[in-house]
C-alpha cells in the first residue's frame, strides 16, 4: 500500500456523522460546564451555595482520577467492534437518563423539605453524570487518533468535530439564556425549573441520538496489540511519553493566557461598561472562525505542527502589544476599541479554531510515536490527559485571575439596598486593559518554551509513520486467518 | 455499520458478542483480512469524495460561477433595502420595513391591532412573504446548475412575483396606494426574471 498519508480512507458521510455527535454530546455537556450549574442549584434547586461549591470541588478532584482511570481501562479494552466503539456504542442510552435525572431534582423533590435529602440527589445525580460523561468523552477523543492510520483523515475528523460543535454545541445554552428571559418575564408559562428540565430532554434525546452516531457510524482502522497493556502499565506509558508531556506541561503553563478572557469580561462591565458590545466585537471573528476549518489543511501544507503552535504564540503577542498600545490613552473611547478590538478578535478566532484541531491532533501523535517506541497505543491514557487538562487549565487562570483582582484595585462590595458598587483604584481600569490585551500574551510565550524539545515533525515523523505502516502491515496479516496467535 | 457476521466463515454473530476471536473459524473479526477493507473504505471514501466535489462544483456554478450570477445572488438580498423605502400608503402613513421595524421596538406593535387594520396587515404580510419567498428562490438559485434547474428558478420566481402582485393588489382595493418601494421591488423581480435565462444560456454554453 502507498504512503497512508495520502490516502483518505474516511468517507465524507463518517466525517459528518463524527462532527454531528459531538455537536450532539456538547450540547449537554455546555448546559452543565456552560456556567449555569451553580445558578440552577443555588437558585433552581434552593440548596445552599457552599454545599455547591464543595461538591463541585470534590467531583472535580475525583476528576482527577476519574479521567486518567477510565483512560486506561479504554486501553485495556480488546472487542470485535475495536476498543473505543464499544464504549460509544453503550454509553448513550445510560448518559440521556441521567441528564435528566441531574435536571430533574427540583421537580422530582419539589415537595421535599429537607435540604439533606437534596443535597444527596444533588451529588448522585452529578456524580453518575460526570462517570457516564467521562466514559463517553475519552472513547470519542480517542477515536480521532484511531479512525485512520492518514494523518490528514484524522484532521478532518478533528476540524468536523470542532466545526459541527460550534455550529450547534452551544445552542443548548443560547436557548437557555433566552428561554431564562421569557420565564422570567412571564412570556412563557415555564417556570426555570421545567426550563432546565426541558434542554435537558432535548439534550437526552437529540443531543445523545446524535452522540450515538460516534459508536454506529465510524470505525477504528488502527490496529492495536493483541496483548492487553494493564492498568499500570497504562500509566506507566503515560509517563513515558515524552512528547506527550511537552504538550501537558505548555497547555498547564499556557493557562495564564486564559487570563485575557477573564479579563474581557471586567474591561466589558467594568470599564467601558456595556457588556453586549462583545457581541458586535466578535462578530467578524465568528464568521472567520468558522471559515478557518476550511484553511486549516492548508496552513499544515506549509507549517508543520510545532511551527503553528510558535506562529499562534507569537502572532498574539504582537497583535496584542498592537492593541494595548494603539488603544493605550483611547480604550474607553468607542470609535477607537470598536475597530480595534474587532481587528484582534478577527486575528485570534483564526488561531483559537486552529488550537481547536491542531493540539488535539499532536496528542494523537503521540499515540503513534509510544506505539513505535513501546508497540503499544494508549489513546485512551493520552486524551484522558486532553480532557483533564483542559478543565484544569480553566481553573487555574480563573483562580488567577480572582487573585489579581484585589492587586488592581478593583473590588465589589454590597451596598444597603442589597445591590453591588464597584471599587476602583486610579490606574484600575489601565490594568484591566493590559491585562486583558498584552499581560497574558507575553507569559504565554513561556508556554512555548517546552516546544523547543518536541520533535514529532518533518522527516522524524515521517519516518515514525512509515515504520508504523509496516509494522501494522504484518501485524495485520499475522491477525488475518483462523486460530489467531495471542 | 454493525456488522454482525464473521468477515471469514461468515458465521452471524449477536450483538452482545463482544470477543475478538470468531467462535467459529476463530479469525480475529476486527483485524482480519484488514488491507482490504482498508482498500475498500479507500475506495469508498474517494467516491464520496468525487460525488461531493460534484455537488459543491455545482453550487459554485451556480452561484458564483461568473460575474452574472454573482449579480444574481446579490439582487436577490435587494428587497431588504427595496422594503426600506416606503412600500404602500395607508391612511396617509407610509408603510415600510424601517416603520415596522420601529413599531416593533418602539413597543407600539400588538397582533390585535395589526389584524384589526386589514390594509395595514396585508401590507406586513407582503413584506413578511417578499422576504420568506425571496430565500426560497435563493435556495433554489443555488441548483441552477442541476436538473431542471431554469424550471425551478421560473416556478419559484412565479410563484414569488404571483404573491407579491395578488396581496399588493389586495392593499391596492382597501384604499392603499403604491409607494416607491412596491415598484422598486416589482423592479428588482422582473430583473431576477430575466437572469434566470440568462444564467441558464451561460451555465449551458
Amino acid at each position: 500500500m502507498s504512503d497512508e498519508k495520502e490516502i483518505r480512507y474516511v468517507g465524507i458521510k463518517e466525517n459528518v456523522a463524527y462532527g454531528l455527535a459531538c455537536a450532539g454530546q456538547n450540547f449537554g455537556y455546555n448546559l452543565v460546564a456552560g456556567g449555569y450549574m451553580l445558578l440552577f442549584f443555588t437558585k433552581v434547586f434552593g440548596l445552599p451555595e457552599n454545599a455547591v461549591s464543595f461538591m463541585i470541588l470534590v467531583l472535580g478532584i475525583w476528576d482527577t482520577v476519574n479521567d486518567p482511570l477510565m483512560g486506561a481501562v479504554v486501553d485495556k479494552t480488546r472487542t470485535r467492534f475495536g476498543k473505543l466503539r464499544p464504549y460509544l456504542i453503550f454509553v448513550p442510552l445510560p448518559l440521556s437518563v441521567f441528564t435528566i435525572l441531574l435536571f430533574a431534582g427540583p421537580v422530582i423533590l419539589q415537595d421535599v423539605k429537607t435540604t439533606a435529602i437534596k443535597i444527596i440527589y444533588m451529588y448522585v445525580s452529578y456524580f453518575l453524570w460526570e462517570f457516564f460523561y467521562t466514559i463517553g468523552d475519552i472513547p470519542f477523543w480517542g477515536m480521532s487518533a484511531a479512525i485512520s492510520p492518514s494523518p490528514s483523515d484524522r484532521t478532518r475528523a478533528i476540524s468536523s468535530a470542532r466545526f459541527t460543535t460550534g455550529l450547534i454545541g452551544g445552542l443548548s445554552t443560547t436557548l437557555l439564556v433566552v428561554l431564562m428571559d421569557l420565564s422570567n418575564n412571564g412570556i412563557i408559562g415555564l417556570s426555570l425549573s421545567q426550563v432546565f428540565l426541558l434542554l435537558a430532554v432535548i439534550a437526552a434525546t437529540v443531543g445523545m441520538g446524535l452522540f450515538s452516531l460516534a459508536g454506529i457510524c465510524t470505525r477504528e482502522r488502527v490496529v492495536q496489540s493483541v496483548k492487553e497493556p494493564s492498568v499500570l502499565e497504562g500509566f506507566k506509558l503515560m509517563v513515558k511519553n515524552k512528547p506527550l508531556f511537552i504538550i501537558i506541561i505548555s497547555n498547564v503553563i499556557g493557562s495564564v493566557s486564559g487570563l485575557s478572557g477573564v479579563f474581557a469580561t471586567y474591561y466589558y462591565s467594568e470599564v467601558i461598561e456595556l457588556n453586549s458590545l462583545t457581541l458586535l466585537i466578535s462578530l467578524p471573528g465568528t464568521i472567520l472562525g468558522f471559515i478557518t476549518y476550511l484553511l486549516i489543511p492548508k496552513l499544515k501544507a506549509r507549517f508543520d505542527n510545532r511551527q503553528i503552535i510558535f506562529l499562534n504564540g507569537f502572532s498574539r503577542l504582537i497583535v496584542g502589544t498592537a492593541v494595548f498600545l494603539i488603544g493605550f490613552k483611547s480604550f474607553t473611547n468607542y470609535y477607537v476599541v470598536i475597530p480595534l478590538l474587532m481587528v484582534q478578535n478577527l486575528v485570534f478566532s483564526f488561531f483559537n479554531t486552529v488550537n481547536s484541531v491542531i493540539p488535539t491532533e499532536m496528542i494523537g501523535d503521540t499515540v503513534d510515536y509510544m506505539e513505535w517506541k513501546t508497540g503499544e497505543r494508549n489513546e485512551g491514557v493520552s486524551f484522558s490527559v486532553l480532557t483533564f487538562v483542559g478543565k484544569l487549565t480553566g481553573s487555574v487562570s480563573t483562580s488567577i485571575g480572582a487573585a489579581i483582582l484585589p492587586l488592581i484595585g478593583l473590588s465589589f462590595k454590597t451596598v444597603q439596598s442589597g445591590g453591588t458598587i464597584t471599587v476602583k483604584g486610579a490606574n484600575t481600569d489601565l490594568y484591566i486593559w493590559a491585562l486583558f490585551t498584552l499581560i497574558p500574551h507575553i507569559l504565554g510565550l513561556i508556554s512555548l518554551v517546552p516546544y523547543i524539545w518536541y520533535n514529532l515533525t518533518g522527516e522524524n515523523l515521517k519516518k515514525i509513520r512509515e515504520d508504523l505502516r509496516l509494522r501494522h502491515e504484518q501485524l495485520s496479516t499475522q491477525m488475518s486467518g483462523g486460530n489467531a496467535d495471542a | 455499520m454493525l456488522d454482525n457476521r464473521c468477515p471469514k466463515c461468515g458465521k452471524k454473530l449477536s450483538i452482545f458478542y463482544l470477543k475478538q476471536e470468531c467462535p467459529g473459524c476463530g479469525a480475529n473479526i476486527l483485524y482480519y483480512n484488514l488491507d482490504e477493507r482498508l482498500r475498500a473504505d479507500a475506495e469508498d471514501a474517494r467516491a464520496q469524495v468525487e460525488a461531493f466535489n460534484r455537488f459543491s462544483n455545482m453550487i459554485k456554478t451556480s452561484s458564483v460561477g461568473s460575474l452574472l450570477q454573482i449579480i444574481r445572488l446579490v439582487l436577490f438580498f435587494t428587497p431588504l433595502g427595496s422594503m426600506c423605502l416606503t412600500m404602500f400608503n395607508i391612511n396617509g402613513r407610509g408603510v415600510s420595513l424601517i416603520s415596522l421595524i420601529k413599531e416593533i421596538i418602539g413597543g407600539g406593535f400588538s397582533m390585535g391591532a395589526l389584524t384589526a387594520d386589514t390594509p395595514y396587515f396585508l401590507s406586513v404580510l407582503t413584506m413578511v412573504f417578499i422576504i420568506l419567498l425571496s430565500l426560497a428562490e435563493i435556495i433554489s438559485s443555488l441548483f441552477s446548475a442541476g436538473k431542471n434547474g431554469l424550471k425551478r428558478n421560473i416556478a419559484f420566481s412565479a410563484v414569488n412575483l404571483a404573491v407579491f402582485l395578488s396581496l399588493s393588489a389586495a392593499v391596492l382595493i382597501l384604499g392603499g396606494t403604491p409607494g416607491i418601494g412596491f415598484a422598486v421591488t416589482l423592479f428588482i423581480y422582473l430583473i431576477c426574471d430575466f437572469l434566470h435565462f440568462a444564467v441558464n444560456k451561460k451555465i449551458n454554453a
